[in-house]
């Protein structure tokens, strides 16, 4: 990959991720379109051969430890495996009922839904729908709970029970850190059939439906994750019913967040309000006792504010009084001196 | 702000979730059991629905399923035969009915297989042979236990001409049609026609259904010659089918139809037909087909008889470029022609070809006779216009066979493995054996280089087409979204040629890339360098 195609996909990356923050793109669920210009993966399972070196590229990009069995043992293909917390992706065999030609393989990873249950399952949002079509996960602010995985409509969000101290949830990536690099996702880089096929989620779909147009015997006219649960960004396209090939068939195209939306929505609430509540009844008692004690201290300062100017006024009367008798007491000494002092001069002129 | 957990709380909700998913698990694993199998259902052929009570309303009971070849047996082991249960009409002709010549129902039907039914069960019993059941709930089951397997049964060119020698070609024996005048059925040389095409599958009037007609005719006939199946199973039955004696390339039915024909517009169409005609190889074709009904569905005469440019009523609308095109009908040149495409020979090509894409010059394979408004002036009689018949054809080429490389080295994972030396030119070879070895197939491919276009497709047919990595990225290309990368295409093309015509199935590599010998490393080409074709 060259670095002048990488700032290309950056660029690319970059608009869609302006696209993405438009207004046109944040509805409210049930209305909500996906993000434009996300990506997404086509899984052709008429395709697909079972060779499991998606698995084996899954395993070294996520730097997992190797399994007990290599994987070109294909013996493994013989149980029908569940993706866990050191594998994010699997290969299952379905054999043809109708004893026809070969069996049937098909890729088990995170399907990346449009509207992520196990986003909305997540009371600390640690889950992100990436403009980019993949859903991510931040193990920082995750406080292990698993609505996720209970969410999950396609059972895919694993988590390590093994891990004493910091727990993760985990599921497939869809490779972002690479697409953010301008990479294919691993499984899709080295499948050696073509049977995933990496590109706009948009145009994913069309490519699908052509195929299907083009060749109406090979393929059922369904494409998986088109619609289901509000559509997702794997989808995959089959010759035999879904059904048959480990999809479940029921899951509807109604958004898993607009079936649970109600009863979620009363988990940010009791998380939320009941602190709320409680530091509210809190600061309240608080207020009333300060203002209380305000009261109190304005009562005592105008009690002794009022005793204080009484004694002032009487104080001020007393002094006055005192200046008074004070100058009364001058007067009558200097009338007194005044008066001796004439009557010695007299005796004196005489 | 009030997301401050510490990570000690995330333990031991950690903790807990193991201990209440170990409760969940335990719970699930032995929750599992006490499924009951079904009952296997006996598949029998010849099962008859006998519902007497359906018309009157009345379904109190479920309707009676009776296997009618263990009745058949059991009267023969009593030495009776058929005129034991069924009656014979005013033409000596068993009616298919049980103990009654009109299709009647209702309460004295019921009363008549009751009393019948149970009367001979009874007898059979009280006779210590094997016998049925003479309680209700025995004959009307709420749940069957047995199910029909019965094959729909037809004649094919081959039993045609078994039926035909048999009888020293008296084809009136079965052929007929109704004279109004006269009320009766006559046989008119010529006017043969298919059973089918009046004895539809529902009786109209007094034309029986072909039900009916067959179980009468054919059954009387045989138990009368005692010849041929003379039971249900003889020709309802999967086995006993694929058992019937077939001729090789049966010689051709004759009743004047034409060697070979051009096909037209109808007469009043012809001044504004704009299409050649087709010269088509009428006695070519009954060799590729079961019946004459493979194509005419529902009479004998021409297509264009019924299907005119505009479309008509006696068409159902269905117009002559329909009738002649439509990829969905079985009774459709092009539709037909299609269907072939899936033989083993064909489907490698073929299978990774868009379904009923017609080549741009698709119209002139077959569109090659005279002008309708020239149709006047060509001596139209059928037999004699074998100048239109085309030249016997085979795949051509624009260059010469020693243009054609041997071998194709193809070194995109020589990293991983030794290049895939691809053996080019055997490939053609078999191609071409393939296509020469079918008239069809012949016709189709005579177009210049046209072989070539298996694989190198989407592309100008020539001797240098463009290669695959023209098209196909060797790397991620992100402009060029949704895209099929060089091996993906690679193994789409070698596999899907090779899974079509189920040579084989593998995802085991060495197969086609032999492991990388370590001290050869050096001298393979570099990654992603697309093969060097060699001499």
């Amino acid at each position: 990959m060259s670095s002048t195609s990488r700032r290309n996909f950056m660029k690319w990356i970059t608009v869609a991720g302006t696209a993405a923050i438009l207004p046109k793109g944040a509805k409210a669920h049930g209305q909500f379109d996906g993000y434009p210009n996300s990506y997404g993966v086509l899984h052709d399972t008429t395709l697909c051969i079972g060779c499991r070196s998606c698995e084996a590229a899954c395993n070294e990009v996520n730097d997992f430890p190797q399994p007990e069995k290599p994987f070109d043992d294909k013996s493994v293909l013989d149980e029908k495996r569940q993706t866990n917390d050191k594998c994010y992706t699997v290969v299952n065999k379905y054999e043809k009922d109708n004893n026809a030609k070969s069996p049937v393989f098909r890729k088990f990873q995170c399907n990346h839904c449009k509207e992520p249950a196990c986003a909305s399952a997540c009371f600390v949002g640690a889950f992100t729908k990436t403009p980019e079509g993949a859903v991510v996960y931040d193990a920082t602010v995750c406080v292990g709970c698993r609505y996720c995985l209970i969410a999950c409509p396609f059972y895919v969000p694993t988590y390590e029970y093994d891990e004493a101290l910091e727990p993760r949830v985990m599921k497939c990536t869809m490779c972002h850190p690479r697409l953010l690099d301008g990479k294919l996702p691993g499984c899709v880089e080295a499948c050696p059939q073509g049977a995933l096929t990496f590109g706009k989620r948009e145009d994913l779909i069309k490519t699908a439906h052509e195929r299907i147009r083009k060749h109406p015997d090979r393929y059922i006219d369904h494409v998986y994750g088109e619609k289901e649960v509000g559509g997702t960004n794997w989808i995959y396209l089959s010759g035999i019913p879904f059904e048959e090939i480990g999809f479940h068939a029921s899951l509807g195209t109604t958004p898993a967040p607009e079936l649970t939306s109600g009863a979620l929505s009363m988990v940010p609430i009791v998380i939320g309000v009941w602190p709320a509540l409680l530091g509210g009844i809190y600061v309240m008692t608080q207020r009333k006792e300060k203002i209380a004690a305000e009261e109190k201290a304005e009562a005592v300062k105008n009690a002794v504010d009022a005793t204080q100017a009484t004694a002032n006024e009487e104080m001020k009367k007393a002094s006055e009084k005192a200046k008074q008798n004070k100058e009364k007491a001058v007067e009558k000494a200097v009338k007194e001196a005044l008066d001796k002092a004439t009557k010695q001069s007299g005796k004196e002129s005489s | 702000m009030m997301i401050t957990m510490d990570i000690k709380g995330r333990s031991i909700t950690g903790f807990l979730g193991i201990i209440s998913i170990l409760i969940v698990l335990c719970v699930v694993s032995f929750s599992g059991c006490g499924q009951s199998e079904a009952t296997s259902l006996e598949m029998r052929p010849d099962i008859i629905e006998i519902d007497a009570v359906l018309s009157a309303g009345d379904t109190t009971r479920p309707a009676v399923l009776f296997p009618h070849d263990m009745h058949t047996d059991g009267i023969a082991e009593q030495g009776k035969d058929c005129s034991r249960c069924h009656l014979k009409d005013t033409d000596n002709q068993f009616s298919t009915k049980y103990m009654r010549l009109s299709d009647d129902r209702g309460q004295s039907v019921i009363d008549l297989y009751h009393d019948n039914c149970i009367t001979c069960h009874n007898e059979r019993k009280s006779a210590n042979m094997s016998s049925g059941p003479v309680v209700c709930g025995e004959c009307h089951r709420g749940e069957p236990i047995m199910v029909s397997s019965r094959q729909q049964m037809g004649f094919d060119y081959s039993l045609h001409n078994r039926h035909e020698t048999e009888n020293n070609s008296d084809c009136s024996l079965c052929h007929h049609v109704y004279d109004e005048e006269k009320k009766e059925l006559v046989y008119i040389k010529g006017q043969e026609t298919s059973c089918r095409f009046c004895h539809l599958p529902q009786a109209v009037d007094n034309v029986l259904s072909m039900r009916q007609v067959s179980h009468q005719y054919c059954v009387s006939c045989h138990l009368g010659k005692d010849k041929g199946p003379q039971n249900c199973a003889g020709c309802h039955d999967k086995k006993m089918q694929m058992a019937i004696k077939t001729i090789e390339d049966p010689p051709r039915i004759n009743r004047n139809q034409p060697d070979f024909v051009l096909l037209s517009v109808a007469a009043p169409d012809l001044e504004s037909g704009k299409l050649n005609t087709v010269p088509f190889a009428h006695d070519a074709h009954e060799r590729f087909t079961n019946t004459c009904r493979d194509c005419h569905h529902n009479s004998l005469k021409a297509c264009k008889d019924c299907h005119t440019l505009a479309g008509n009523e006696l068409g159902e609308g269905i117009t002559l470029r329909r009738a002649m095109h439509d990829l969905s009908s079985d009774h459709s040149c092009v539709g037909c022609h299609e269907k072939q495409k899936s033989e083993l020979e064909c489907s490698g090509c073929h299978s990774l070809m868009e379904q009923g894409r017609l080549s741009e010059y698709a119209c002139t394979v077959c569109h090659t006779g005279p002008s309708p408004a020239d149709l006047a002036s060509v001596n139209s009689h059928y037999r004699s216009l074998d100048a239109f018949r085309p030249e016997p054809a085979s795949v051509k080429m624009s260059f010469s066979d020693d243009d054609i490389p041997d071998t194709t080295i193809i070194g995109i994972l020589s990293d991983k493995y030794e290049p895939v030396s691809m053996a080019h030119k055997k490939h053609i070879e078999r191609l071409m054996t393939n296509i020469e070895s079918s008239k069809l197939a012949g016709h189709f491919h005579r177009h210049e280089d046209v072989i070539c276009q298996g694989c190198h497709h989407n592309s100008p047919v020539g001797e240098k087409p463009p290669r695959c990595a023209s098209c196909h990225n060797i790397q991620f290309d992100e402009t060029h979204l949704p895209e099929l990368r060089l091996q993906g295409a690679y193994h789409q093309q070698c596999f899907g040629c090779h899974q079509s015509m189920k040579n084989e199935q593998t995802s085991d590599c060495v197969k086609c890339h032999a492991e990388k010998s370590i001290s050869d490393g050096v001298t393979s080409p570099d990654r992603f360098d697309e093969g060097v074709i060699n001499e």
